[in-house]
């Protein structure tokens, strides 16, 4: 379960202060599809940076079930953004000089995985989100915007996360690719239980989650 | 390996820009070469040079020029030992040089250059190797044509020193040396003088009026020294009726020593019995020379290796800033600083190799005609050499003409590692700054880019 405890983070824009996250308060059960909705500058994506481990919150807590990740050391936070988090990006950031296989076994490289079983585990896992054959060795140059948001995906399943944090992951694509992305990462949470949390401005995609929290000047104004 | 691995092939990301910095390293490593291998054939020159006359002095009669040239009376004995007594002299070289002519080649004799004008020229039976050419012409005492030169006797107590006959070099091919204390009617005959008058070990021939024996057959790396004589210092002295050295080539026991071993043997010789010079004359000249040149070399390699430095450092400076956002997706995924930094020190590592092999290519070809130009600019003044001819300049025998055309570049063993060490120290350097940029990039702000 990952739960959020007074929740803060301020900016420094020149003199002024900006609070990007403003004392949120929620939980996410395990299993849950969740959505994070609100317009842009709402503060959405500071929300999932605080949650993912990339950035530390001015006060309040991040707890995932035993672990607080806003109290963790630097050493602490790589291992969770390795071992217990998965992203996906809107632009998909993949690396462009390496193949849909070798951008998945880039996290289980990190994890310290023979290459062998990395090599085993990346084709199993595009295999899995429908990629297959010849697409599979292809850079992300040559595949179209859903193939890679779904190489996206399956790096971001690599580790075997408990947690997936999507920001815009529909953001790119056309409403129908949309739509099977959407799918896939329900199929996660049903599959294996792993908690999806996606920030989206569209409510077509927020209406397919288990929970939605509506975000307005970073505060938590209705879920 | 995953690291190595992806630092190498993100080398290769952009094929235009990998060339253009491999190239632009490549010509900055060629530089850097051609100034080390420059170093080192001068160093090795500078050091041959002090081998061969950075320790010596020459001391000659005061007023004495050689051949031809001015006056003065032969070092005397007392001259010799204070010589010998003074601190630092490590060794005395003592030699009187006289000419000899053929009868039969009368149009050598009558000038002030070439004629028997002086005590020390006589009459010989052999025949000069040496034609007269046009410079026998021109200086051969008048003769215009037809000139043959005389042959020069040296009257050694060192009599295989190769200095003592004006060379660097100095062999025996047959039979051998007489003693420094030697007093008979014996001769080392240079090589081409026994060939053009068929002389082997135990030939005889006459010279000063005496049957000589030939006690060996020497060869140098001096064409007018293979066309001459050596004999026993006292039997010159003798036969040419002269009552001392001419010349005095004093050793010190260190360079450092030189210029102050001169100095006191002037002031104790008088300026009116002898003149000192310290090294053989020219030789400073030709140090300074080089000296300048291992300056210029020395600070182009230092140039050079600063350059390769910055050019990397910002070549990795703009390929860290364009992939910001990459280093943060690879740290939301779970890599270290050190990993990612890992990558790049081995991309830069790969960009330097590549420039490296570029610039030994480039190194190896150009090295030869750099050091071309190096001596061409820099041997103006001692490098017009001297060459055989009558003037007499005792000493050591060193030639500049000849030693400052001598640079030749070599790639060793040490070089080599001395490359992979400046390779990797480049390659440190050009990604040090950028590895600490890496460190600084957090992968929240990736997120907020996004």
């Amino acid at each position: 379960m990952i739960s959020v405890t007074n929740l803060t983070k301020t900016f420094k824009s020149g003199e002024t202060t900006v609070t990007a996250v403003d004392d949120l308060t929620f939980s996410v059960e395990a299993g849950q599809f969740a959505s994070v909705v609100g317009t842009s500058g709402s503060g959405k994506s500071t929300l999932l940076s605080l949650l993912g481990g990339l950035d530390r919150p001015t006060s309040g807590e991040v707890r995932v079930d035993d672990l607080v990740i806003s109290a963790g050391s630097d050493r602490e936070l790589i291992s969770y953004r390795r071992d217990t988090i998965g992203f996906v990006f809107q632009s998909f950031s993949l690396i462009p000089n390496l193949s849909a296989t070798e951008n998945v076994m880039l996290p289980m490289e990190f994890a310290g995985m023979r290459r062998a079983a990395q090599h085993e585990r990346a084709v199993e896992l595009l295999d899995g989100v429908g990629l297959d054959g010849d697409k599979q060795l292809r850079r992300p140059a040559r595949l179209s915007g859903g193939e890679q948001q779904r190489v996206a995906i399956a790096r971001a399943l690599a580790n075997s996360p408990k947690v997936i944090l999507a920001d815009e992951p529909t953001g790119n694509l056309d409403s129908k690719t949309g739509r099977v992305i959407v799918k896939a990462l329900r199929g996660l949470t049903d599959s294996d239980g792993t908690t999806v949390i996606v920030v989206t401005h569209d409510m077509a995609v927020a209406q397919e989650t288990d929970v939605t929290f509506r975000l307005e000047d970073g505060h938590l104004v209705a879920k | 390996m995953g690291t190595i691995r992806r630092g190498t092939k993100n080398a290769f990301r952009n094929t235009i820009r990998t060339v253009s910095i491999a190239l632009i390293l490549g010509i900055s490593f060629a530089l850097a070469l051609v100034m080390i291998l420059s170093l080192q054939a001068v160093r090795k020159q500078i050091s041959a040079v002090s081998t061969s006359s950075g320790t010596t002095i020459t001391v000659t009669p005061a007023g004495f020029g050689g051949f031809g040239f001015g006056g003065g009376n032969p070092l005397s004995a007392g001259t010799v030992a204070t010589i010998e007594g003074t601190r630092h002299v490590v060794s005395v070289v003592q030699s009187v040089t006289g000419r000899l002519v053929n009868p039969n080649t009368a149009s050598s004799s009558g000038g002030p250059f070439g004629g028997p004008t002086s005590k020390t020229s006589s009459t010989t039976s052999l025949v000069s190797p040496i034609s007269g050419g046009a410079l026998g012409g021109a200086f051969g005492g008048g003769a215009t044509t037809g000139f043959v030169p005389p042959v020069q006797v040296t009257g050694t107590n060192a009599p295989t020193q190769a200095s003592t006959v004006n060379a660097t070099s100095l062999t025996l091919a047959s039979g051998s040396a007489f003693s420094g204390d030697a007093s008979g009617y014996q001769a080392l005959v240079g090589s081409s003088l026994a060939k053009k008058n068929d002389l082997r070990v135990g030939s005889t021939f006459t010279a000063y009026g005496k049957t000589f024996t030939v006690d060996g057959i020497y060869t140098t790396n001096s064409t007018f020294a293979n066309a001459g004589l050596i004999m026993p210092l006292k039997t010159v002295e003798t036969l040419s009726g002269v009552s001392g050295p001419t010349s005095a080539t004093v050793t010190v026991d260190s360079i450092d020593n030189v210029t102050s071993t001169a100095a006191a043997l002037q002031t104790s010789l008088g300026t009116n019995v002898a003149t000192v010079t310290a090294g053989t004359p020219g030789s400073q000249a030709v140090v300074a020379s080089y000296n300048s040149i291992e300056q210029i070399s020395l600070y182009s390699l230092i140039g050079a290796l600063i350059a390769g430095s910055i050019i990397l450092l910002l070549s990795m400076l703009m390929i860290v800033r364009e992939r910001r956002r990459e280093i943060g997706v690879l740290k939301a995924f779970g890599s270290s600083n050190r990993g990612i930094v890992g990558t790049f020190v081995a991309e830069a590592m790969t960009l330097t190799v590549l420039g490296g092999a570029l610039g030994i290519a480039l190194g190896a070809l150009l090295a030869n005609p750099v050091l071309g130009v190096l001596e061409r600019s820099s041997s103006s003044t001692p490098g017009q050499g001297r060459g055989p001819g009558f003037g007499r300049l005792a000493g050591a025998g060193f030639r500049p003409g000849a030693a400052i055309s001598d640079l030749h570049a070599a790639v060793g063993p040490g070089l080599l590692i001395y490359g992979v060490l400046a390779v990797i120290g480049i390659a440190l350097i050009g990604s040090a700054v950028p590895s600490f940029l890496i460190a600084k990039v957090r992968p929240a702000e990736v997120m907020r880019s996004e």
